[in-house]
């Protein structure tokens, strides 16, 4: 089993072979990354391909001093956001989500699956799913989340605050769902 | 509220930290097809600069090789010839000895030469225009024989070998040739080709010759000359995809400077020479980028040894490897920076530590050897010419600067670039005499570096620069 700088050393000498191992042992998780920030799976999957062909042409660039798959999934934050900016999707408001807050049983959400908080992050609307996760996923401020969505701090800010009570609300209405099917 | 805030944001980073989905197998197969795009061939507006240049200089020098004004020594000789065809006819139709020909001339009472003008000013020269008219002889019908202008410059007269020789072939102190038939004058210019009637018939050519014998006048030549820039650089890529656009986005050319000495040798009548030396100044400006000042009470408990670098900034010039460790630099658009600490030991919005935007700037500075070729394509007193050749360039300073709310930080150096480049230089040129030595230059230029300039990449990076260099130059 190669290690990882020797499939990166492949891959920058051109071993197709190399660039597919390493293809298969990131693709997997960096498509969870592009879901996270996509409407869908077929978005997700443009997303995923491109990245890839960043992280091909960019490899000659990571020095091996830092994570790699922290590198390669920030080209994917990045594609991301680049082909939701050119889109301007992250303008589109979508009114009709539910701002009421409900109490929310913290212990059973914690059983919720990975795949099931995919699907309610992905419910939310382009602008609130792209500052919820750089906020509370990737870490960013709300001044760089504002330079990198082209936004105000402010509105940052607002954005949010409304992801998280949809968000909430989205994860009150599982945990009734839950009881009922319990009860 | 807070808490449960928190708790969204964990149950979210948490569930989501190792998600995995198998993606489809055609996301492979397309980033097989981008990856075997066939290399484009980037011929870059500069290039085809640098091509028209070139051949409008080479060009320029074989016009002026095949087109060259007869040199004094020709025109000597054409001369004589001139005086030995006519001297021939003469003899054939009208005998009349050389030596009587020539004593013949000095006899002004029997000449119906016409001096038209006779010019001594402070620069003494001398002027002479002279008409003759019908001289018949028995075999040609020689009417309007015409001109004869000669311009004698006696402040330089004696400078030039050339002329002296020209001179050699008339030991008369007369600036005309004269001959007298019959009573008639024959006064012969220096025009090279014949009429029908087979006299000269232009008086171009001696003020060509004046004219070239004055321009030949300071063979060499030294002077200084400066130049503001705009120094940016060419991505010509060896990869497809948008890697050149990415870079393109976030790295700007900065306002640089160039001067030196150069020295001019004129091997040619209207081509020099132009060697010199020269100190530049190049370089870039790296943007979108987040800095933030890290307290050294907080940069201590990073896990940073010594030579283990924690930053470094990738840029298409090369990477800017930072030791420094109160400075920590984050990309907001593009995956530049590599953090040896990742957020998980160092997160600076945790911290609440303010972020600035940040700018680098990458500078580098070369001692230049240009050698370079120019034509004169107008040759006035304001001289217009055509510049072309090639510099080496030895680097010798390379700093990085990071530039962040009113603070200068020296980064270090731009790595892997190379030390000795070689770079293609085009322009043109305008002079102004101001005396017979010394002379105002303009030179608008193009500088292109030829070789790719930084190993640390697998770009293709080609720097160039435009400047508008002004300066004064001394013939000696």
């Amino acid at each position: 089993m190669e290690s990882l700088p020797d499939i990166i050393q492949d891959c920058l000498e051109g071993d197709t072979n190399a660039q597919e191992l390493l293809y298969n042992k990131f693709s997997g998780k960096m498509y969870g990354v592009c879901l996270q920030y996509s409407e869908n799976y077929d978005d997700a999957k443009d997303v995923l391909q491109e990245g890839f062909i960043k992280v091909f042409l960019n490899l000659h660039q990571f020095k091996g001093k830092g994570s790699f798959e922290g590198w390669i999934r920030r080209i994917m934050v990045n594609t991301a956001l680049e082909k939701y900016r050119d889109k301007h999707y992250l303008n589109r408001v979508d009114e009709d989500e539910a701002e009421k807050l409900e109490k929310v049983d913290y212990n059973v959400i914690d059983e919720m699956s990975a795949r099931d908080l995919m699907k309610v992050i992905q419910e939310l609307s382009p602008k609130y799913r792209m500052v919820f996760n750089l906020f509370a996923i990737e870490g960013y401020s709300h001044k760089e989340i504002s330079a990198l969505l082209e936004i105000s701090e402010g509105t940052s800010k607002s954005n949010l605050s409304r992801a998280r009570a949809i968000l909430q609300d989205k994860l009150a209405n599982y945990n009734r769902n839950l009881k009922n099917q319990v009860g | 509220m807070d808490l449960m805030k928190e708790n969204i944001d964990r149950i979210f980073r948490e569930g989501l930290k190792n998600f995995e989905v198998t993606p489809p197998s055609e996301v492979w197969e397309g980033v097989m097809q981008a990856r075997t795009y066939k290399k484009k061939r980037i011929l870059p507006v500069f290039r085809y600069a640098a091509a028209v240049a070139v051949m409008l200089l080479v060009v320029g020098f074989l016009y002026t090789i095949i087109n060259k004004p007869k040199s004094v020594e020709s025109a000597a000789l054409n001369l004589q010839n001139e005086k030995a065809i006519v001297q021939k006819n003469l003899q054939k139709d009208n005998p009349l000895p050389t030596q009587s020909i020539i004593s013949a001339r000095n006899d002004d009472n029997k000449s119906e030469e016409k001096t038209v003008q006779k010019n001594t000013d402070t620069e003494k020269l001398l002027i002479a225009e002279t008409q003759i008219n019908t001289i018949k002889t028995e075999s040609e019908d020689i009417s309007s024989v015409k001109v004869i202008q000669t311009r004698e410059s006696t402040s330089t007269r004696n400078k030039t070998n050339k002329f002296l020789l020209a001179e050699n072939y008339f030991p008369i102190e007369s600036k005309n040739l004269s001959f007298f038939v019959d009573g008639k004058s024959i006064i012969l210019n220096s025009k090279v080709g014949y009429s029908d009637k087979g006299l000269p018939v232009s008086n171009d050519f001696v003020n060509e010759l004046i004219d070239q014998k004055i321009e030949n006048d300071g063979g060499w030549s030294i002077g200084a000359k400066f130049s503001p820039l705009y120094s940016s650089r060419n991505i010509t890529m060896s990869m497809p995809g948008n890697f050149k656009e990415m870079y393109d986005n976030v790295e700007e050319g900065i306002i640089a400077f160039s001067g030196g000495f150069n020295f001019k040798y004129k091997p040619a009548d209207r081509i020099s020479v132009h060697m010199g030396l020269f100190y530049s100044r190049m370089g870039q400006k790296i943007t979108d980028l987040v800095a933030y000042d890290v307290p050294p009470y907080i940069a201590s408990t990073f896990p940073v040894k010594d030579g283990f670098n924690n930053i470094t900034l990738n840029s298409s010039f090369g990477p800017v490897v930072k030791s420094e460790t109160y400075l920590y630099v984050e990309d907001i658009t593009v995956a530049r920076v590599e953090n040896t600490y990742s957020l998980d030991y160092f997160d600076p919005i945790k911290l609440g530590l303010e972020g600035f935007d940040a700018e680098i700037s990458q500078s580098f500075e070369y001692i230049e050897i240009p050698l370079l070729i120019s034509y004169k394509v107008v040759d006035r007193v304001i001289d217009f010419q055509l510049l072309g050749g090639v510099s080496t360039n030895l680097l010798v300073g390379n700093n990085v600067f990071a530039e962040f709310d009113g603070q200068s930080i020296n980064l270090g150096k731009t790595g892997d670039i190379y030390k000795l480049n070689y770079s293609s230089i085009v322009g043109f040129g305008i002079e102004y005499g101001f005396s017979d030595q010394l002379s105002f230059s303009i030179e608008p230029t193009f500088k292109y570096y030829l070789n790719s300039f930084s190993s640390g990449t697998r770009l293709h990076v080609h720097p160039f620069s435009v400047g508008l260099f002004s300066g004064v130059s001394y013939k000696f």
